[in-house]
């Protein structure tokens, strides 16, 4: 199909004061995983950009995979770990979602 | 229409011969039978068997007519016994859907996809699954026929609830333009995939696909 990278992005609303433990988390027990799967970790983000411990926070991780071959590498198998993994942060969360993304057709990568 | 299917497999133990006379009693004219295919599963399936059996019946009556005659209990009930090493996913479903690109398909290949939503998942979820999934036809010119339905009928190892049926040129057409398509791997994918909250589908699912002489999926006219 000539796809090219694909972005996958975490969109992760925590509980007020949870955002720490929760990229911890991810960092430690979901980061792993997903590298053997083949995914590259780009980058991350958090907004309100201070930390509040006060109030809730969304934090975003970006992945990437080469291209559609790639994305079905990681995608396939390991279901039982990955929803070990979710449903173990499962009271961390508010609300998330999972987004894929490509780049915009002539826009350099 | 209706449609009846059976993806069938055999534990080691059952006999040749035995698997061979099922196959032979499936594919002879059953009772009130339209048409019907008998069609190898190739490798590679997920939780296919060895064979799939597919059949249309002009309503659901006329299946059950079918299943409840001489033919249906002499020469098939008995080998279909699960207690004698046979497993059996079947499904019976009028395509809500469907749609003809080539309906002289020569040397194809037929794919059957049975999947199961979660019961707790709701009617609006299904209809907003099953959108998805519409969206394939019209973007994958691949996709020669197709059909696409709840399920009325189910039994095996799942609850199934929707059947997904296309058929191809060739095997090509189902590994690349169909699998890569960024609709399938980008939106229709979120209903299967156990990361994203979307996810309704058991991710034990049958798929399986076979080579066909001609096309199974478009009615007789």
């Amino acid at each position: 199909m000539g796809t090219s990278r694909i972005l996958i992005m975490d969109e992760v609303e925590v509980h007020a004061g949870s955002a720490g433990a929760f990229h911890d988390a991810y960092l430690q027990r979901y980061a792993p995983g997903a590298k053997k799967r083949g995914m590259t970790l780009e980058s991350s983000w958090r907004t309100p950009v201070a930390d509040i411990p006060e109030r809730p926070a969304t934090l975003y991780f970006i992945w990437s995979v080469p291209d559609s071959q790639a994305w079905w590498a990681m995608r396939v198998g390991t279901d039982d770990e990955k929803k070990t993994w979710w449903h173990s942060v499962e009271d961390l969360i508010l609300r998330r979602r999972r987004l894929f993304l490509t780049d915009l057709a002539g826009e350099a990568v | 229409m209706f449609v009846a299917i059976k993806s069938i497999g055999f534990a080691a133990g059952v006999a040749t011969a035995d698997r061979r006379r099922l196959k032979a009693a499936l594919a002879a004219t059953l009772p009130g039978v339209v048409t019907s295919a008998v069609v190898d599963t190739m490798p590679y399936a997920l939780n296919g068997g060895e064979f799939m059996w597919r059949a249309i019946f002009p309503d659901e009556g006329a299946f059950h007519d079918c299943t409840e005659s001489g033919e249906w209990r002499r020469d098939i009930a008995p080998l279909l016994n699960p207690a004698h090493g046979v497993r059996v996913d079947g499904v019976g479903y009028e395509p809500r859907w469907s749609g003809v690109r080539d309906r002289g398909l020569n040397d194809g290949i037929w794919r059957l996809l049975l999947i199961s939503c979660d019961g707790g998942s709701t009617l609006d979820q299904w209809d907003a699954m099953e959108r998805d999934h519409l969206l394939m036809p019209g973007h994958v010119p691949a996709i020669r026929n197709w059909a696409f339905g709840r399920v009325q009928q189910a039994s095996g190892c799942r609850r199934w609830t929707h059947v997904w049926e296309q058929e191809f040129d060739d095997v090509n057409g189902l590994m690349g333009p169909y699998l890569h398509h960024p609709i399938h791997w980008g939106l229709v994918d979120r209903w299967y995939d156990v990361e994203c909250p979307e996810r309704i589908v058991d991710p034990w699912v049958v798929h399986a696909f076979g080579k066909i002489p001609n096309s199974i999926l478009t009615p007789p006219t």
